[in-house]
Parts: structure tokens; sequence; C-alpha cells
């Protein structure tokens, strides 16, 4: 018998010996793993869209919506349906906006802590078909206990199309502690302390709070206890900003004028 | 994902969560969490495109493909080296099987990650060297160099220590 004849019955031998003891909750956990790809994607990129800009920022950038953005200001329910962009009238550029995104996120931020590695990206509406955006800012945040990687993406969905945030099922989510609040005027608030692989309860943590406003206006952003979403180490014992922190952050008026100036949607029932 | 095409997901998931774990415990030499972790992102990524999976040639072989190719990305995420985590594989079986176990998970676990997924996907998986080409996104005479080194580096290791059933 060959080396790789016994190779390939050694192999085979000691595979079928690996198995786990709960395949149930593998499968629930890949399909929240799905689930949370899939509302990031919804959130997220346009494929091909030739208006991607994606621009990297220094923590140095003054921010320029200083008249909006009130640092760490807790806030009722961010954005009015009648919002409108700056008085200029005169036209943004893609980068500009980017820079925009990065800046009013490290504006909310708490002050004490680092801030690396960020990045702002925003993506317009493919040929003005496209119901989804992605203008996204990232970072990595470190208060002195730990690096954090941190996003927040803005998108606005045709009025009264948006997919109204819900909690995961227990079945898929088991170890998430997720609440939904209804906020006054319409807006709905997601709040989920859950984690990066669902099933294992363990590892690295993934918070996250996603916003929904009545006129289609949606704020989505996750903290991690890690610098990276995957595949880096934990850092801390959990992300470092409170449920309390993200809800003020999601629900700040300091996203008005980017969410204002994201192109409203056309219904989806009109499309194509 | 409409109610019906979530049932279809569930029932395959269901019916190759088994063997996607197995190879991703070979892959990832018998640490457990991470083959869990490997095994969840697969068919997480599977979910997300489930509508154009379901109705390819071979979902099942596309899912192992994801596997390895969520396990190289990984590693590659991953900046340190190797992590021994000195965790066994669970699961109760004779002594004998134990050893030969730890011996074989030991040595591949001395490969780098692609010869690993090389050996995995000809010898565990059974696919042709160009099946395996594809999925790593290699040329066939390149799965084939890397295979026969992979398992040179192998025999290096192990000597004698893989049972010759013949002789049994």
């Amino acid at each position: 018998m060959s080396f790789e004849d016994r190779f390939a019955q050694s192999l085979r031998d000691t595979g079928e010996e690996l198995t786990p003891h709960d395949l149930t909750r593998i499968v629930n956990g890949g399909v929240a793993d799905g689930r949370r790809r899939r509302r990031r994607r919804n959130a997220a990129v346009v494929g091909g869209s030739a208006a991607l800009a994606l621009v990297a920022v220094g923590a140095a950038v003054v921010p320029s919506l200083t008249g909006a953005a009130q640092p760490r200001e807790a806030v009722g329910p961010a954005a009015r349906p009648s919002m409108s962009l700056a008085a200029s009238g005169a036209p943004v550029s893609a980068n500009t906006r980017a820079q925009q995104m990065v800046t009013t996120l490290e504006s909310l931020l708490p002050k004490d802590g680092r801030i690396t590695d960020a990045v702002g990206r925003w993506v317009l509406p493919d040929s003005g078909t496209h119901p989804m955006t992605a203008p996204l800012a990232s970072l990595v945040y470190d208060d002195g206990k730990g690096a954090s990687s941190i996003e927040l993406a803005l998108a606005r969905y045709p009025k009264g199309d948006a997919q109204l945030p819900t909690c995961g099922d227990p079945a898929y989510v088991p170890n998430d502690v997720c609440h939904v609040y209804q906020l006054p005027g319409g807006g709905r608030l997601l709040i989920d302390q859950g984690y990066e692989y669902p099933s294992r309860g363990s590892g690295t943590k993934d918070w996250h709070a996603v916003l929904d406003l009545p006129d289609g206006s949606h704020v989505e952003m996750d903290e991690w206890n890690a610098a990276a979403e995957k595949g880096s180490g934990v850092t801390r014992a959990t992300p470092p900003l409170s449920p309390e922190q993200l809800r003020a952050i999601v629900t700040s008026k300091a996203w008005q004028p980017l969410l204002a100036a994201v192109p409203k949607p056309k219904p989806y029932s009109k499309l194509g | 994902m409409r109610a019906a095409d979530e049932q279809d997901y569930l029932d395959f998931a269901t019916a190759r969560v088994g063997a996607l774990y197995r190879s991703a415990s070979l892959l990832t030499t018998g640490d457990p969490h991470l083959a869990e972790d490997l095994v969840q992102e697969t068919l997480g990524r599977m979910y997300v495109h489930w509508r154009h999976v379901s109705v390819a040639d071979n979902p099942a072989a596309y899912a192992h493909t994801v596997l390895v190719r969520v396990f190289l990305s990984h590693r590659r995420r991953r900046s340190s080296a190797e992590q021994p985590t000195g965790a066994l594989p669970e699961g109760v079986a004779t002594e004998e099987d134990a050893t030969l176990r730890l011996t074989l998970l030991d040595a591949l676990a001395r490969l780098g990650p692609r010869d690993r997924a090389v050996l995995v996907l000809r010898y565990w998986e059974d696919r042709s060297v160009e099946e395996t080409a594809r999925a790593l996104r290699s040329s066939a005479g390149a799965v084939r160099t890397q295979s026969s080194r992979a398992l040179g580096r192998l025999r290096s290791i192990l000597g004698d220590s893989l049972p010759d059933l013949t002789r049994s």
C-alpha cells in the first residue's frame, strides 16, 4: 500500500471521527450569520457603481459639519422628513461626503479615545434606479482599554418600504440581548448585543444599533471588541460603547445633513 | 428569503453541516471552535446567495469550495502563524484511533494552510486535480506540484506511523 493510499485511508478514518456535539447550533449560527450579511449588504455595497468613493481620512481632519454635530449629545430621533441640504446648494463631491461620514462619526465618539484606520465611503444610487445606498464610516477606536472596530452606514429606503428592524429569532441567536424601541414620531430603534459567531456565545462580540425612520432614513452601526470584524483577536471584554451610547450616536442630528444628501430612492413598486 | 426558500436552505444546511464540519476540522487540524466558525461563516455565505446557489449544479460541492476559501482567507487575515490550541478533537474513540488521529492531525498542522487545503480537497473530498484547482483558483499543474510536495513533507514527518491496512 503506497504512502498516498495509507494517507488517504488515515485521513478518511480521522475525518469520520470528527463530529461536533451540536450540529443544529451550527446551522442556526449559519442562518444568523447569513441574515446579518444580508442586512449589511442591503445597507452596503452597490455593486459596480461608478459613484463609489473610497477615501482614507486621517484623524486630524477638522469636522466640517460643526453646525450640526453635537459631540456626545444624546438627542432624540434624528432626521425629520423635510430636512434640506446646506444653504449654498453647491454640489458636494463624493470625496467630501466620504470625509464627512468619518468626521461626523468621530465627532460623536467619546473624546478620550484614539482613532486610527479611519475610512469613509460615499456611494450613490446606481443610475438613479438602485434603491439602496451605502455611505459608510469605518474606524478603529481605542479608549485605552483595547482597540475596537466601529462602523456606521447610512441608507435611504423608499418611504414606507423600509424593513422595520426586528430582533433575530432566539433559535438562531440564542445569546443575543436584543431590544426594539418604538420612538416618538414613528421611528424604530434596535439595539442588539450579540456575537460575531452567534451560536457560540463567546469570542468576538458584535453589538449593533439600527435606526429606521418613517421617511425611509436608515442609520446602522456596529462595534466589536476587536480591532477587526473577523480573524483578529479579542482586545477587550466588551465593545467600548454602551447601548445608550450607541443609541445616542445613531439618533444624533449630526447625521441629518448626510441623510438629506442621499437621494431619495424610488419606491420599489415603481422600479423596472 | 421567502419561507419556502428558507426551508429549502435549512434542509440543505442540515444535510451538509456534518460533512462541512469534518472538512473544517481537518483544515483546522482539530480546532473545534475554529472549525465551527468556518462552517458557520460558510453557511452564512450560502444563505446570502441561496437563490443562485440552490439552482447550481452541485450546491454541496460549492459549499465545500466556499469553506476552503473561507479557511484560506481566515488564515490570511490572521497575521500570526499557526496557533496551537492544544484542544483535542471531540468524540470518543479507541485508544489506537485516537493516537492515529493525533498523529495525522499533528502532521497536517505542520503544513501550510494551502498545502493542507490541497490535501483535504484531493484526499478527503475526493476532488479531481482540476476541481481542486478551480476551488483554489489555481492551475492543475500547480495543484499537482503542491500535492506531491505536501505528501512528501507528510511522509518525512510521519515515517511509518500510518497503518498499512493491507498488512493487517
